[in-house]
Parts: structure tokens; C-alpha cells; sequence
């Protein structure tokens, strides 16, 4: 008479595993890449601008205006103040605060952002009245190059954070996808402050 | 093949005549100052990528270090033995798994 098998139960076997996560979001480690290569792109401008200066006479060459050092220390002031506002937004979001809340302070972090590129326009507005062009000198041209491909940078930060914070009033933004624009919003923010040294005060 | 004598004719030109190497106007400034902003920047962008990949190298080994924590704690529930199962002794031993 042959045996009934062993009919093993569920409890028998190891607890199935959940499906495995990634170590690192792709959409994360997409943007620390994209990060990395505009690191080196700034450091490549930043070299070249500092062995221009160096080979120049005079920094900045004669009848050339000084770049106003003292109008954009504010406005880094505003664009510091917008990533502290991002981080603030991002622990609202950990900590499960009221969606109104997280928006509000993307928004407010969206309005400082904007408002650094704004000042920064009208900035430059002046320096070309005043006669600092792209052509007017070599000290013109990398300085509305290295400062002008980092308000490019800010203005695409600017529209992401703005989808961001359209996608998190409807509730259909990943934290992942907040935190990988969230990282190259501290990018653009972090990168000023070298930039504003080398280009407005030294 | 098409690109090999070009290129060691190339090679050949830099070991005959290397003081036009410093013809480039970045290399070779008259003033000194410009050359150590040269050679300073030069090894900057040298060391910079190579910081930033071994950061992130880093980065990565902690975080699947800390998967590996957690997926080894998710693990850590042991499963029933099988002498739990409700069948003879002699007949939990010999089925058709065995």
C-alpha cells in the first residue's frame, strides 16, 4: 500500500522574501552621475578662468566694471536660503506632515530660486550697460560664461522643482524622485558660493 | 592601420622639436604665476574625478552593506521543522521531496 506523500505547509519553508529593493534608486544614482559630470564641467571653467586671470595684466582689464559684489553676496544669501527651505520640505515629507505643508515650502524654495535668477539677470542687464560684454574683454566673456551656464543650470532645477511641487499637490511624486531633484537642486546651490568667490571677489 | 603613421608621425615630431610643445598659450605664459595656475589646475581636474568616484564608491558600500543588514534580519525568522508536520514519523521521512 503505497504511502500518502508528505504534504509540506507553508510554515515549513523560509518567509518568502519581499521583492528586493535596489540598493540605490536608479532614478537617484542617475542624477549623482549627472551631478558628477557637471562638476567636472564647472571645474574645467573654473581652471580656465583662473589661468586667464592669471596670464592678464589686470583683473579686471582697464575700463572693464567689477562684477557688484556686494548685490549678489544678498542674492547667494536668497539662494542658500532656498536649499535650507528644500530641506526643511524634504523632513516634512519624512516625517509625514500635511501635504499642504511640503508644497508650501517646495513653493517657497521654487520662489527663492527664482528670485536669485531674476536678480541675477537684472545684474547683468547692468554690467552691459555699463560695457561689460562677452566681447568687451576676455574678464566679459568668462564671466557671463561661467556665471551664465550656472543660471542655465539653476533654470532646469527651477522647472523640475516647479514639476515637482505641481506632481506632490497631486500626491503622484515618488520620494525618490523628490529627493534625486532635491540633489541637483544642492548641486546648483552648492556650486555658487565657489563660483561667487572666484569670479565676484578674488 | 590608417591612423597608425599619422599618429607616430605625430610621436616623432614631439620628440624632435619638444620646445614647440610650448607653443599652447596656456602651458606656457610668460609670467610664472600662470604657470603654477597651470600645473595647480591640472592636478585638480587629475584629482577631482577620482575623488568623486571613490566617494561614491564608498557610498555605495554602505548602503549595501545596510541592505544586507536588513535583508539578513528579514531572514532571520527560522521555518518549521519538518517533524512538525502532522504525518507518521516513518512517513515524514520518505516522502516524494526526500
Amino acid at each position: 500500500m503505497a504511502s500518502e506523500p508528505t504534504v509540506l505547509q507553508a510554515e515549513h519553508f523560509p518567509p518568502a522574501r519581499a521583492l528586493r529593493r535596489p540598493v540605490v534608486p536608479s532614478v537617484i544614482l542617475g542624477t549623482l552621475i549627472l551631478v558628477a559630470t557637471e562638476v567636472m564641467f564647472f571645474a574645467g571653467l573654473v581652471s580656465a578662468f583662473l589661468i586667464g586671470k592669471a596670464g592678464a595684466v589686470g583683473w579686471p582689464p582697464v575700463g572693464q566694471p567689477r562684477a557688484p559684489a556686494g548685490s549678489t553676496a544678498v542674492n547667494t544669501v536668497v539662494l542658500l536660503a532656498s536649499g535650507a527651505v528644500l530641506y526643511l520640505a524634504e523632513r516634512a515629507l519624512k516625517r509625514g506632515r500635511a501635504p499642504a505643508v511640503t508644497v508650501g515650502l517646495v513653493a517657497a524654495a521654487l520662489a527663492l530660486g527664482t528670485a536669485f535668477v531674476a536678480l541675477q539677470g537684472w545684474e547683468w542687464a547692468r554690467l552691459v550697460w555699463f560695457g561689460l560684454t562677452m566681447r568687451s574683454s576676455s574678464y566679459g566673456a568668462f564671466f557671463y560664461l561661467v556665471v551664465g551656464l550656472h543660471a542655465l543650470h539653476a533654470a532646469a532645477a527651477l522647472v523640475a522643482l516647479a514639476v515637482a511641487g505641481l506632481r506632490l499637490s497631486t500626491g503622484s511624486l515618488s520620494r525618490e524622485a523628490f529627493r534625486a531633484i532635491q540633489v541637483f537642486w544642492y548641486f546648483v546651490v552648492a556650486v555658487w558660493p565657489i563660483l561667487y568667490v572666484l569670479v565676484y571677489l578674488l | 592601420m590608417t591612423t597608425r603613421r599619422p599618429a607616430l608621425g605625430v610621436l616623432a615630431a614631439t620628440l624632435v622639436a619638444p620646445a614647440e610643445a610650448l607653443a599652447c598659450s596656456s602651458c606656457s605664459y610668460g609670467t610664472g604665476n600662470g604657470m603654477m595656475v597651470y600645473l595647480a589646475t591640472a592636478a585638480f581636474m587629475g584629482v577631482l574625478p577620482l575623488a568623486m568616484v571613490a566617494a561614491l564608491a564608498l557610498w555605495l558600500r554602505r548602503r549595501v552593506r545596510a541592505c544586507r543588514t536588513e535583508e539578513a534580519e528579514g531572514d532571520a525568522v527560522p521555518a518549521r521543522p519538518l517533524s512538525s508536520v502532522s504525518s507518521p514519523p516513518h512517513e515524514a521521512m520518505s516522502g516524494p521531496l526526500m
